[in-house]
């Protein structure tokens, strides 16, 4: 999937909402459900790991990582960008530079014991490092005040995702294992999956940045590649492990919107989604995340545009 | 600021002003004066008193590889393999090195991930160190002693319930003693890494293997840069009260073991450490470790080191 269309001065198509005003309640609080997990004995945890060892080449990954550094790009071409592209440029950074507290909220989890996501964080932590870094140096160049961002940016890191502490009161409370590792890898490959629409969308709006969205789409599409095996392998032919991602996927949420400042994500959305052609690929994605196996039927970011369009209605 | 990414070597006061910014207080100021080595930031805080900062992050980041050992010729350990003692505390350090991951974890859940400066570092040093295991792990591989994910994985499973709430039990000490635990992490991370650059170091003199001997020396480089950071966030932050340094006194004094023994059998510990530092040779190198710790802030007196060795009845 390639950002092929032309910028579209189609500015006042919202992002479709969705009428799916149900699942209320649904992100939190259902985690008592994990009870019934205890009857099912073991987590066959080798089995599922030697399902997803072909494949990726973790080691190729790991040994010759993609870091976009600030000095690949010609800054001095990209000045005077448009202040709706710095915005959703800003986002972009704080969303990358929160990899390391992602990194976090997945070893709390018993995901840490895996050694093979450990090892591909590892790098890929170091990836999106320095992509943020370089999207800072574009924001730099153009003089972009970073301090609006800084906020959400502190917060992003500060906070604890609530999605993590019912991970850990699961953990205490019972054996789940690596059955929640399945899910982390969905919402995983949901969080790559966007961003790296996101990024198509700043290149189809802003052609200046074509040559800097390509860099980023190949680390990306590594990052693709993992989560969708990993995901893959680890939810076939493992009921529990579909029924939790089913859970955390519910849960998810664009990246950096759990952290307030839904307003100011919701305008960096409409700029970069509003086009008519964005629902197509908005339908791709979830069909990605729908072909894999327990999650017929997720509609997953159109809901959550949806909750967005909702929000921001009224005329900006 | 340089328009051109190329010409971003000297990283000038804009960018580290807006770097930091996120670092320290807002009542702070600071001043930058240009010498030899780059950009130091003089840091003033609002009585009026000044702290360089000594370890250059920025420098650090961009300089950060993973070790090489391409250009030697590791079979060489076919020719002159080392003997089992050796192999046994390469293990050991070994899963040291690979269990950063899990010792960023508990780093990362206590508010000392909120600053930019040590997200950067610790993504990093996570992956420095991930290479150390790697490096070390081909050579265990040569001699028939196998280190592969899968290992790593049964070990961190192994250490169970202690581990999978180790980040829980932390998030919640570092909630009620706050920042000041920061404090505690930069200097336990001072000590395990001059206590890795010592072992390095003494490992190498020990076999005087020319291959590994180039390879330790490589190794211990790094971590040299590891200790650079950790000891000037530690003097940095132990300077600021005496409190923090109450704090970390106890913390070392009776929580603190050596690198490693969390994690494997005293047994294990106990080889290592008499391997390693036994003998006059041993005793200074371990001599010279408590006295960098003696040497900062609130720390005097402090010999944690020796302590470790006495207990274990390792002599001099
Ligand atoms: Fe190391
Ligand atoms: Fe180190």
């Amino acid at each position: 999937m390639t950002a092929t269309e032309s910028p579209s001065g189609n500015a006042d198509t919202q992002p479709q909402p969705v009428g799916d005003g149900n699942d209320n309640g649904d992100d939190n609080g259902d985690d008592n459900g994990d009870g019934d997990d205890n009857g099912d004995g073991d987590d066959n945890g080798d089995d599922n790991d030697n399902a997803v060892r072909a494949g990726f080449d973790l080691r190729g990954y790991t040994y010759d990582p993609q870091g976009l550094r600030p000095e690949d790009v010609d800054l001095g071409a990209l000045t005077g960008l448009r202040q709706k592209d710095l915005r959703a440029i800003a986002h972009l950074a704080a969303v990358e530079h929160q990899t390391i507290r992602l990194l976090r909220d997945v070893l709390v989890t018993p995901s840490h014991a895996e050694a093979r996501f450990t090892a591909f964080l590892t790098t890929w932590a170091y990836e999106q490092y320095w992509l943020a870094e370089t999207l800072d140096a574009v924001l730099e160049v153009n003089g972009w005040a970073e301090e609006e961002d800084v906020p959400l940016r502190a917060r992003m890191l500060r906070s604890w995702d609530d999605r993590v502490m019912p991970t850990v009161r699961a953990v205490r409370t019972n054996i789940l294992g690596e059955k929640f590792v399945a899910g982390h890898m969905v919402t995983g490959l949901l969080d790559v999956l966007v961003t790296r629409l996101a990024h198509q969308r700043l290149a189809a709006l802003e052609p200046r940045l074509v040559d800097l969205v390509d860099a980023v789409l190949r680390t990306k599409e590594q990052h693709v590649r993992f989560y969708t095996e990993q995901a893959r392998g680890r939810l076939e032919g493992h009921p529990d492990a579909q029924r939790l991602a089913r859970r955390m996927v519910r849960g998810w949420s664009w990246p950096g919107a759990r952290f307030g400042d839904r307003d100011r994500i919701a305008g960096v959305l409409r700029h970069l989604l509003a086009a008519p052609c964005c629902r197509q690929l908005v339908e791709e994605i979830d069909s990605e995340v729908a072909a894999l196996p327990g999650l017929t039927g997720q509609r997953v970011l159109r809901r959550e545009l949806g909750r967005f369009a909702r929000r921001a209605a009224p005329g900006r | 600021m340089t328009s051109s990414g190329r010409e971003r070597d000297v990283v000038g006061p804009d960018a580290l002003a807006r770097r930091r910014r996120t670092l320290y207080a807002r009542s702070d100021t600071y001043r930058y004066t240009h010498c030899s080595g780059g950009w130091v930031v003089i840091r003033i805080d609002s009585r009026g008193r000044e702290t360089s900062m000594v370890f250059d992050i920025d420098r650090f980041t961009k300089t950060s590889v993973r070790v090489h050992w391409d250009d030697l010729d590791f079979e060489e350990f076919r020719r002159n393999p080392l003997p089992p003692e050796s192999l046994r505390t390469l293990r050991y350090m070994c899963d040291v090195e690979y269990h950063t991951v899990c010792y960023l974890r508990d780093m990362l859940v206590t508010p000392s991930q909120g600053d930019g400066e040590v997200n950067a570092f610790m993504t990093m040093w996570n992956r420095e160190e991930f290479w150390h295991g790697e490096a070390l792990a081909e050579i265990l591989g040569i001699h028939g002693v196998t280190v592969d994910y899968s290992d790593l994985k049964d070990k961190r499973q192994r250490l169970g319930w202690r581990d999978r709430l180790s980040p829980v039990k932390q998030a919640v000490l570092a909630n009620i003693v706050g920042r000041d635990f920061v404090a505690v992490h930069m200097i336990w991370g001072a000590a395990n890494e001059w206590s890795a650059v010592a072992a390095y170091k003494r490992l190498a003199a020990l076999e005087g293997h020319p291959v590994l001997a180039v390879l330790l020396k490589r190794i211990a480089a790094q971590e040299a840069r590891h200790v650079a950071f950790y000891a000037t966030q530690a003097r940095e932050r132990l300077a600021r009260s005496s409190k923090v340094q109450k704090l970390a006194r106890v913390a070392l004094k009776k929580v603190w073991g050596p690198v490693g023994s969390g994690i494997m059998s005293e047994e294990e510990v106990t080889h290592v450490m008499g391997h390693l530092f036994s003998g006059p040779e041993g005793r200074k190198e371990i001599v010279t470790i408590d006295n960098h710790i003696a040497k900062l802030p609130g720390m005097a007196g402090l010999r944690i080191f020796q302590d470790a060795l006495d207990a274990r009845g390792i002599a001099a």
